[in-house]
């Protein structure tokens, strides 16, 4: 703007007119495209990889930008003294070009021409200087004043002084940094004067500006600590996290959960349960009787709002639907009870304050009490959600009946008449923020909330429209995805063992589809009681073996891939020792069996329990050529930690010693590969003349189509039997 | 040794002869509009199970399922013995709530 001006007119009277800058908007515009140049530089590397446009919109580079402008700032108005040298310095020759500048400069009542004097002179020389001259003479002697005697921080010789006398003008300064002047050396003399310009003005509008401008640069730089996390990597596998662990109200979050913690969508039930559960943990031990938590479906309950009918809230219908949900609790004895209320795609908050002081506290004296029992509603968009005050009056009635027997009615009827808030609090800027608004409002709440509510009671600054910025809660959803995160991290070791012992949902089917393939078919019933058999129970994650019967001969084989539980069942002669082992193996066993077949491993059990020495022996005969012999069978996880490993030297005496010794391989497939496992495992089996096995998580058998084969080989089944051999199971796990 | 041992079930028995409670209990499903769908399950199955069947039998997504017990979200890999479930408990299926 400034420079078009100037370098279009001619004439000087005329330039000036036009030039009418509004000094603010100078210091901003400045201040930016300076920045902007700076930020241009330091980016320019990597800005020719990337297009521009991309990178402007990445939030890092907004980041870095706005960083470096607050800086910037700072460092403009506050540390250093403003630069005043840099138009004299370029254009002018003049004397009276000096005396102009020094004007402008000096000029306490507008900051604006401060700031803006190095730029703005530079340009626009020639003309400018003789109109302001000439224009304000007053002016001219009312700065000098001003300089001399007002402000302190100024001190400075007269101007003329600094024109003519060509020797020095030297102003000591209180601060370090000097700027020279130097003006018109060629013509006159040079004078070298020290200026520091900085009027009490300037610095107040300088804080000003900071204050409001600064500051609030400052404050997005917080936020942006927030929101600046690391993208979590969506495409590796996550496991559920269970939060808080061993808790009967704990949340399973898993990967979905946490992708609705993206900017602009809609959360769901797990995410405002999770913290909640959350926040819930942060309260002192000593204080969380006082509080109770409903989880987000206890109002869908109660309201039933799935039915198509209006919200029913026929009071003791929607009692009977949760009156299981309060069994364990005594809700009038809390003294905040929170329930989310979630309909029509939005959530808000319900708070019950002191609802057992129904009963202590009368109508006439209750403005004076110190405890008011009554109903919060706290909604980011107000009146969005209505009709609550009848259902939770007729709740907290029949529960009260519920609680009390017969006995109260007259009480039970005062809670129909209970006090309902709809609050006046911050309110949600866009459409999808409602549920991190009710977190947020749950969050302050417990913060700030006294140990006797009462809403008559006026608050500074609670439970009102300023209670917190809306922003505050806009913000909560990348500390609740930071939060999760961080969970993530640590549990991440347990979770590993968890999953051992949790199911997969991956194992279940892959099994029933394979069984199909192999056209074996299981029998219901075992035959012989001396058989056991360990069945997969899909467990772990998927178990697939797939056995191949050949000659004893060769060695085994094992090739396996995505699998890094494998735990071969090793037939052992020696029977004494392994009692307590496979006892061990049994229960661990238990731990995960949950499929079908698990009945028959626990048949097996107890036969063992009893025979307590053919334990796990279970023999397929090959049918076809009647050698042996292979057993394939798989187990949950078991957590024994490498036993499988401890006895090598056992298996492959009895391996050897016998050959219609059953070998059997357990296969555990889970997640994590782990090669050196799977080579230490090979290696363990290498030496065994028995046959050629391939372990393949993809070509799954179950274990129960093998069992057929075996009992209708009578051979191989009394074989065993005077064999006794025993089947030992062993896994070894990762650790 | 282990963690998060369950009690073992499954015979009908235990070694003294004395009955064990029932193995299997029937669970009830009942969606918001009051559609009941009756399962037998053991006690010591994951619950899973029951949800994969309940969703394969509804043609919906199990991630779009909330399983509710006495007001507690039921967790896939617990079993009903965890859950404290008896026979004949009704399980509140519930479409997930957003907002």
């Amino acid at each position: 703007m400034t420079r078009r001006f100037t370098s279009d007119s001619t004439s000087p009277s005329k330039r000036f007119q036009a030039f009418e800058f509004n000094a603010d908007d100078e210091v901003v515009e400045k201040q930016s495209t300076k920045m902007i140049a700076k930020f241009r530089n330091l980016m320019k590397p990597r800005n020719r990889k990337s297009t521009k446009n991309k990178y402007l919109d990445s939030p890092i580079i907004k980041y870095k930008f706005l960083q470096c402008f607050t800086k910037n700032l700072e460092k403009e108005f506050r540390n250093e003294p403003i630069d005043v040298d840099a138009g004299v310095t370029h254009g002018t020759k003049t004397p009276q070009k000096e005396i102009t500048t020094l004007l402008l400069d000096d000029d306490a009542t507008d900051v604006g021409t401060v700031a803006e004097d190095g730029g703005a002179a530079r340009e626009e020389m020639p003309g400018l200087d003789v109109s302001v001259v000439s224009s304000s003479p007053n002016h001219e002697k009312k700065q000098v004043c001003a300089i001399s005697d007002d402000d302190e921080r100024i001190e400075m010789r007269s101007s003329s002084t600094l024109v003519s006398s060509p020797s020095t003008s030297e102003a000591p300064l209180e601060e370090q940094e000097s700027y020279p002047v130097s003006g018109g050396y060629e013509i006159v003399e040079t004078a070298i004067g020290d200026l520091q310009l900085e009027s009490r003005d300037s610095r107040a509008a300088a804080n000003a500006y900071k204050t409001s401008g600064e500051e609030a640069i400052s404050s997005l730089d917080a936020r942006y600590g927030d929101v600046w996390i690391l993208d979590f990597d969506f495409s590796k596998p996550f496991k559920d996290v269970i939060y808080p662990q061993g808790d009967p109200d704990a949340v399973c979050i898993s990967k979905r959960d946490l992708q609705l913690l993206q900017p602009a969508t809609f959360i769901n039930d797990t995410i405002v349960d999770f913290y909640i559960q959350y926040l819930k943990s942060k309260i002192q031990p000593e204080e969380k009787h006082r509080f109770h938590f409903f989880n987000s479906f206890f109002f869908r309950k109660l309201a039933d709002l799935d039915k198509d009918q209006p919200v029913a809230c026929e009071g003791k219908e929607a009692f009977q639907r949760v009156l299981k949900w309060t069994r364990k609790v005594n809700v009038f004895e809390k003294d905040y009870i929170f329930i989310p209320v979630n309909y029509r795609l939005h959530w808000s908050l319900i708070v019950i304050c002191h609802p057992g002081e129904v009963a202590n506290v009368e109508d006439e004296e209750i403005e004076s009490s110190p405890k008011v029992p009554c109903i919060l509603h706290m909604d980011s968009i107000r009146g969005s959600h209505r009709g609550l005050k009848n259902l939770v009056q007729r709740y907290l009635c029949e529960e009260w009946k519920e609680k009390h027997g017969g006995t109260a009615e007259n009480v039970s009827l005062k809670f129909l008449h209970l006090r309902f808030f709809a609050l006046e609090l911050p309110q949600q800027e866009n459409s999808f923020d409602c549920g991190l608004f009710l977190l947020h409002y749950v969050e302050r709440f417990l913060e700030e909330a006294p140990v006797e509510f009462s809403p008559f009671k006026k608050f500074s600054n609670f439970l009102n429209k300023n209670w917190f910025p809306p922003a505050d809660a806009s913000v909560k959803r990348f500390q609740i995805k930071k939060l999760i995160c961080k969970i993530l991290e640590d549990h991440s070791q347990e979770t590993l063992i968890d999953d051992c012992i949790d199911k997969d949902p991956s194992s279940q089917r892959p099994n029933k589809t394979h069984k199909e393939e192999t056209g074996i078919k299981f029998p219901e019933e075992m035959p012989s009681p001396t058989k056991t058999f360990d069945v997969n129970s899909s467990s772990s994650n998927a178990c697939g073996i797939k056995t191949s019967l050949l000659e004893a001969s060769p060695p085994i084989q094992i090739a396996a891939r995505n699998l890094s539980l494998m735990s071969p069942i090793k037939e052992v002669e020696d029977t004494g020792d392994q009692i307590a082992d496979s006892s061990v193996d049994m229960e661990d066993r238990e731990q995960g069996s949950g499929s079908d077949s698990e009945s028959y491993f626990f048949k097996g059990l107890s036969i063992s329990k009893t025979s307590s020495k053919h334990r796990f022996s279970k023999h397929i005969g090959d049918a076809v050529a009647g050698n042996p012999i292979s057993q394939t069978s798989s187990a949950d996880c078991l957590i024994m930690e490498n036993e499988a490993f401890d006895y090598p030297r056992k298996t492959d005496t009895s391996e050897s010693s016998s050959s219609d010794d059953l070998t059997a391989c357990v296969v555990l497939d889970s997640e994590e590969e782990n090669d050196n496992e799977v080579q230490y495992l090979s290696s363990t089996l290498e030496d065994q003349p028995s046959f050629h096995e391939v372990t393949d998580s993809t070509k799954i058998i179950n274990p129960k189509e093998i069992m057929p084969l075996s009992s209708k080989d009578p051979v191989s089944d009394s074989s065993n039997q005077q064999a006794s051999k025993r089947l030992r199971l062993t896994l070894r796990v990762d650790r | 040794m282990g963690v998060g041992r369950r009690v073992p079930v499954g015979a009908q028995r235990n070694m003294l002869g004395v009955p064990n409670r029932p193995t299997r209990i029937l669970l009830l499903v009942k969606d918001p509009w009051e559609n009941v769908v009756v399962f037998r399950i053991k006690r010591s199955a994951q619950l899973k199970k029951l949800m994969i069947a309940y969703c394969d039998k509804k043609s919906a997504e199990l991630d779009n399922m909330r399983f509710v017990h006495n007001g507690r979200l039921v967790r896939p890999n617990l079993t009903p013995d965890e859950h404290e479930m008896e026979s004949g408990d009704v399980i509140d299926v519930v479409p997930v709530l957003l907002g």
